[in-house]
């Protein structure tokens, strides 16, 4: 690729926007999945507490 | 097939698939943008910015590809009443989605220097931009509606309607005159592309495939745990959540 060409900067803002979307669609499903298990976790802990407490 | 049915089965798919599509996507990836960037040659009118097909078309193809998943998923909703056709369905909007962005933004990008605008409103141009929309509205709807089960149906409904426009996109460059350039991958008689070209670009579709597989399965996943985790806070508020089931591990 020659970096010196005409309009070079419109490839390299089409590879950044593509970058950032998949990066940002990645990083958000991973972030779910670890603040959907942490809350998973929380309950359950919650619910040996209850358990502990009742026996 | 049926089998996959049960969430709990179907996470355990998901761990031993998720390995392979990920380092699968990484390999294509790294392969296919080598080829784009550094052995592609630069296109004899274009020059430098033909590279930029090398990300429009593969997201272009997935824009639609994600449709029909999700058509596919409307009617597993509809007919067959299946227990994660709703889930892939949620899953995949959000998905569509950045792939359509992708294309229309790239697109806009490789418009400017070639045809020396960044917009027209022309009927490939203007039938992405309402996929794009349709596809917002779809994540709109999930959002509105509290019960999964009723959003899943309306939503279903909504799909269906809007896979109308999946063959306009694909055929408008056919029926209408467009400022955008006729297929020349997908068509009778051939690819028109020269192979030095012509591979790269495939590399990258099906890395875009992989990707979108990869985050759809992973995304799916996080529905799965999300429903469970619904349920599981509504038994709770009830005083009556049964440990065996808030104690089931998460995937």
């Amino acid at each position: 690729m020659n970096l010196a060409a005409p309009h070079i900067g419109f490839v390299i803002a089409a590879y950044a926007i593509a970058f950032v979307v998949i990066a940002g669609m990645i990083v958000v499903t991973l972030a779910d999945y670890r603040s959907l298990k942490k809350a998973l976790e929380r309950l359950a802990t919650r619910a040996r507490l209850v358990r502990d407490t009742e026996s | 097939m049926q089998n996959y049915a049960n969430p709990t089965h179907f996470l355990r798919l998901v761990r031993a698939l998720l390995p392979v599509t990920a380092a699968l996507t990484a390999v294509l990836f790294a392969v296919g943008l080598y080829l784009a960037l550094f052995v592609a040659p630069a296109d004899y009118q274009q020059g430098e910015t033909v590279r930029i097909m090398y990300l429009h078309v593969p997201s272009a193809w997935m824009a639609m590809f994600v449709y029909l998943v999700m058509t596919s998923a409307a009617i597993g909703t509809l007919v067959f009443r299946h227990p994660l056709a709703d889930v892939a369905q949620k899953a995949a909007a959000p998905l569509g989605a950045g792939f359509t962005f992708i294309c229309l933004t790239t697109g806009s990008l490789w418009g400017k220097p070639e045809w020396g605008t960044w917009w027209v409103w022309d009927a490939r141009l203007t039938s992405v931009l309402v996929l794009f929309l349709i596809y917002l509205g779809i994540i709109a709807l999930w959002q509105v509606i509290e019960d999964p089960g009723k959003a899943a149906r309306l939503v279903a409904v909504f799909t269906l309607v809007g896979a109308v426009n999946v063959p306009i996109i694909k055929f408008s460059v056919d029926w209408w005159h467009t400022l955008h350039q006729p297929s020349s991958v997908f068509r009778m008689g051939g690819p028109t592309i020269a192979a030095s070209m012509l591979w790269p670009l495939l590399i990258m579709a099906v890395g875009f495939t992989t990707l979108f597989l990869t985050l759809h399965m992973l995304a799916m996943r996080n529905e799965i745990l999300r429903r469970r985790l619904r349920r599981l806070s509504m038994l709770a508020a009830d005083g009556a959540a049964p440990l065996s089931i808030v104690a089931e591990p998460a995937e």
